[in-house]
């Protein structure tokens, strides 16, 4: 260490126990004086610094923690911490979840959508389909309709997620209504469609589904009364 | 069983009281520079004190810890209301009347000081800090610490030296 260096030393730690400090000050005489120079300049400093401390400081300090809560052990804090943690992760998990049904009501909603708008032909039809009709046309997919559920007029199959379901169609307050039948359970409570063209409803029937969709603002109500009350399922075949 | 903690607690406390808060005091002083100011400070770390007290098991790093937790309070505090230091000021500083001049003076001198220079220099001579240890206290680096604490000085001694000169100078204008 050099003059300089412990100069600069001085200045920043004079009450330095680095060995190079020490030795250099029992070697160079200037630098020693310049120490007696600081020890004074520090013992003023350190008066400087002690200044009056007000009387009855910790008394107030201790009657004003008298008025204070108990304080909490620091594992209720970890625990208060871990729950809020824990609640916010339920929550993230609980959105998730609503997130995931409302995407797969979504999904389902516009498959049927996809399904009347590739059938045209099926709403356009207006011959009035007799009963045997319809069970000749449902049987092949393990379902029947065992009694009237309005003017059917059209009956057909199509491939629902891979299954060969039934395809109706009932004549309507104003608008055609379009019913699917299918024997696989698409959903577990009842679910509605909305989109700007069609107003419908999903609903569990056993183990099968039944979608009922039509123009919104059409009553569906009966249609779906009369659907569930007709409904019986066969022996189911794949597509 | 809850009696016997909050015994030990209350206790534990009062030592900390007791053994702490003339330093903080003095260091809140040194920091606002208004002696009102820095009691509310000192009150205000020591109740948050006496809420995380479960935590500070360890007493040498308690002080440190009430140190680094009034500094916070009054850069909240002064956020809100800066102080504009003024020659009045002074008297809140200045103690009792029979106070040695050249102590005086370097009170004085402290106080003109900036802040950042001002508060590592107290925190060394009060509480006997190391620069790493202030720096980990301050949340700034060792070499930043060590830096402020040179200029600090070089700075006060300074003004020390000037207050030599214009006194001097006054003595020769009355001659």
């Amino acid at each position: 260490m050099n003059c300089m260096e412990f100069r600069r030393m001085l200045l920043t730690d004079p009450r330095s126990s680095e060995p190079a400090f020490i030795e250099h000050r029992s070697h160079c005489p200037e630098c020693a004086e310049a120490v007696a120079r600081s020890a004074r300049f520090e013992r003023r400093l350190a008066e400087a610094v002690n200044v009056e401390v007000p009387e009855n400081l910790a008394s107030r300090i201790l009657l004003k923690q008298s008025f204070e809560p108990q304080p909490r052990p620091a594992w209720w804090r970890s625990a208060r911490l871990l729950a809020l943690a824990a609640s916010l992760l339920l929550m993230v998990g609980v959105a998730a979840l609503g997130w995931q049904s409302y995407r797969a009501q979504q999904q389902l909603a516009d498959e049927f959508v996809a399904l009347v708008n590739g059938a045209p032909y099926a709403l356009s039809a207006t011959r009035a389909v007799s009963g045997s009709e319809i069970s000749a046309t449902l049987e092949p997919t393990g379902l029947d309709l065992a009694g009237t559920i309005g003017d059917v007029t059209f009956a057909g199959r199509c491939i629902i997620r891979d299954k060969l379901s039934g395809h109706l169609v009932v004549k309507g307050d104003t608008a055609p209504v379009t019913v699917f039948l299918m024997t696989d359970r698409l959903v577990e409570n009842r679910t509605r469609i909305r989109t700007a063209q069609y107003s419908g409803i999903v609903l569990p029937q056993g183990s099968g589904t039944i979608a009922i969709v039509s123009a919104p603002g059409e009553m569906l109500d009966d249609v779906e009364a009369r659907v569930r009350a007709a409904l019986r399922f066969r022996s189911t075949r794949d597509a | 069983m809850p009696d016997a903690r909050m015994h030990n607690a209350q206790a534990r406390f009062e030592r900390l009281v007791n053994a702490v808060s003339s330093d903080l005091y003095r260091y809140a002083l040194m920091l606002c520079r208004n002696r009102a100011m820095a009691e509310d400070l000192v009150q205000e770390t020591f109740m948050r004190a006496w809420r995380f007290l479960d935590s500070l098991r360890d007493e040498s790093k308690a002080k440190s810890w009430l140190m680094t937790t009034l500094r916070r309070e009054f850069a909240r505090q002064f956020e809100r209301y800066q102080p504009v230091f003024e020659d009045v000021e002074l008297d809140q500083i200045r103690g009792d009347q029979g106070i040695n001049p050249e102590v005086w003076a370097v009170r004085r001198g402290l106080m003109q000081l900036p802040t950042k220079y001002r508060e590592v220099l107290v925190l060394q001579v009060i509480g006997g800090y190391s620069g790493a240890e202030m720096a980990k206290m301050l949340d700034l680096p060792t070499a930043t610490v060590n830096t402020r604490l040179f200029r600090a000085r070089q700075r006060l001694r300074e003004i020390l030296e000037g207050d030599a000169h214009s006194d001097s100078a006054n003595e020769r204008g009355r001659v």
